[in-house]
């Protein structure tokens, strides 16, 4: 009985030994990561290493930047559950006066980022889409995650120029941005 | 086995047949476990299949901002599929129409052969529906016109009344109004089928709203999410959000993944009543024939082919109930309409449920012999053979 056990436990090692030997893989690094790397290095010249002078707010830019005007605004990156366009550099901001669901007290909300606490006109108000493009107008198409290595509800000041349309829709084309520290 | 020698097979399949009554309570009882297995298992499956199928990869909602996660409370402009029609170039289009469609989705009591109303899921659209949500495929009768109101296969099953209910011909009453049911549609299984679509413009004039909830858009091949993404983003006015159908049902199954661990803990339990079903018998089994194994020994035969045959009988009784509750599953389990939530589904009985549910029943017929076996290992030769 003993050696018919101690058959079966070695045949079921050598079975388990074949197989992880067989089908593990080392690992190696992948065509995405090596493309996520070199995104990275491409995005790494749209951020500022100091912070523009004269920063203003969201609600102040969205009132006062005409079509083309150079804009240097501040804003939290937030305003909805996804706040980065999937497939392209682009993301919007809030303004900083307008309270995240994490600064309110025992809001446990999962995407604090989205302001859900906060009227949507009041939101729409507060809000600015920011983006990338090329030399022919296009938004780039990398995720502005990864890209530029920003999070939802970091503070960044964005450096760029204002683009309005005829409904007074305002975007910034963004040159630079540089992401503040958060306040330890 | 290498270095046992075994019972013959014959010996085991005899046994089953010496006590036939008490192998036949065994079988009725595993059956009916691994059954209830099917049940549950099924369910699942049937949700996950519903809520798998019912998003469109090439299907983007656009809704009112914040409102991702419940679209009923969604509020859009009347022009927004005009708008967003003019402004993306990536919305696919077929002889000249463009694919956006307005909807306007509710849930609302419906009343149907003057019985009490129930809660149902209420659809106005217009006939750019049927283009954007291919999988919508009308069975019987036909579209809609002024008055007219074409429900899903399901719809009977979520109002809980009988498909007689809803026949083509019948009335349904919502929203303060009549509406003859004109056609019956079905869609591949997805929660649409549940609905009760009508004339958008009929139903807002019911309503008294000019309001959409949501705008449906299908995506020609090379555009991708991120155009739209981008456009309402950037149109900060119109308050609007985008999310891909699939996305949307995504977040609901995961919205639904407490109700699948209940299902798969009621499961489990059920299995378990299983067990104690073979244990008892095997137990049973032991116990009266005491004399028997112990003659067994004396014979030459090893305590683990003793034990190894009274497994053997236990996989079989198993075995013959799990092919049986696999046999009346499919029968008379698949396909049976279930009310649930905000929709209705089926349950599925498909390759999955197969493996899950019987691999179970065969799980439970071993694990039920072990402990009798164990006993018949332990049992002295010459203590055995004094027993009456």
């Amino acid at each position: 009985m003993t050696r018919t056990i101690y058959v079966c436990i070695c045949a079921v090692l050598l079975t388990a030994s074949s197989w992880i030997v067989g089908c593990h893989k080392p690992p190696s690094v992948s065509v995405d990561t090596q493309a996520n790397t070199e995104t990275a290095r491409d995005g790494a010249k749209y951020l500022l290493s100091t912070e523009p002078a004269d920063a203003k707010g969201v609600i102040d830019v969205r009132k006062d930047v005409k079509d083309a005007d150079a804009v240097v605004v501040v804003g939290r990156i937030g305003g909805s559950k996804e706040p980065f366009v999937k497939g392209r550099t682009a993301f919007t901001i809030v303004d900083q006066s307008l309270a995240a669901c994490s600064d309110v007290e025992g809001d446990n909300c999962e995407t604090p980022w989205d302001y859900c606490c906060v009227r949507k006109e009041d939101l729409a108000r507060a809000s600015v889409a920011i983006k990338i493009v090329d030399g022919q107008g296009k938004t780039l198409t990398h995720d502005a995650k990864d890209f530029l290595g920003i999070e939802p509800l970091q503070t960044v000041v964005v450096q760029g120029r204002a683009k309005r349309d005829a409904d007074g829709n305002l975007t910034v084309l963004a040159e630079g941005i540089y992401i503040r520290a958060k306040p330890r | 086995m290498i270095g046992i020698r075994v019972l013959p097979w014959e010996y085991g399949v005899r046994n089953l047949f010496r006590r036939p009554l008490r192998s036949l309570l065994t079988l009725v009882g595993l059956t009916l476990s691994v059954l209830l297995v099917f049940v549950v298992v099924g369910y699942i499956r049937g949700l996950e299949a519903s809520l798998a199928v019912s998003g469109d990869p090439r299907v983007v909602i656009v809704h009112a901002l914040g409102s991702s996660e419940n679209l009923e409370i969604s509020s859009v402009p009347n022009r927004t599929p005009a708008l967003l029609s003019a402004s993306l170039e990536g919305i696919e289009r077929w002889q000249g129409t463009s694919l956006a469609s307005g909807e306007l989705y509710l849930g609302t009591l419906v009343a149907v052969k003057k019985g009490a109303p129930s809660f149902g899921l209420v659809r106005g659209v217009t006939p750019t529906a049927l283009l954007v949500r291919r999988q919508v495929q009308i069975l019987e009768g036909h579209y809609p016109g002024p008055g007219e109101v074409m429900v899903g296969r399901l719809a009977a099953t979520k109002l809980g009344r009988s498909r007689a209910a809803l026949a083509l011909g019948e009335v349904a009453t919502f929203e303060g109004r009549d509406w003859r049911i004109s056609g019956i549609f079905a869609a591949r299984g997805s929660t649409l089928e549940s609905e009760l679509w009508c004339p958008l413009d009929e139903l807002q004039q019911a309503m008294k709203r000019q309001d959409l909830t949501i705008v449906a858009l299908a995506l020609s091949p090379g555009a991708s999410f991120g155009d739209v993404d981008e456009f309402c983003k950037e149109r900060l006015d119109l308050e609007l959000e985008a999310t891909p159908e699939t996305t949307y049902y995504a977040s609901l199954n995961e919205h639904y993944q407490p109700v699948r661990a209940l299902a798969w803990l009621i499961a489990a339990l059920v299995a378990c009543a299983g067990v104690f079903t073979g244990l008892n018998t095997m137990y049973g089994a032991v116990v009266g024939r005491v004399r028997e194994l112990a003659t067994l020994q004396a014979l030459g035969y090893g305590r683990s082919a003793i034990a190894l045959a009274l497994i053997q009988e236990a996989t079989l009784l198993a075995a013959t109930g799990s092919l049986l509750a696999s046999l009346l599953a499919l029968l008379t389990l698949n396909n049976i309409a279930v009310r649930f939530t905000m929709s209705a589904f089926t349950l599925r009985v498909d390759s999955t449920a197969v493996a899950i549910s019987a691999g179970a029943g065969l799980l439970l017929g071993i694990i039920g012999a072990i402990p009798p076996a164990v006993k018949a290992m332990r049992l002295p030769v010459v203590e055995g053979l004094k027993a009456v």
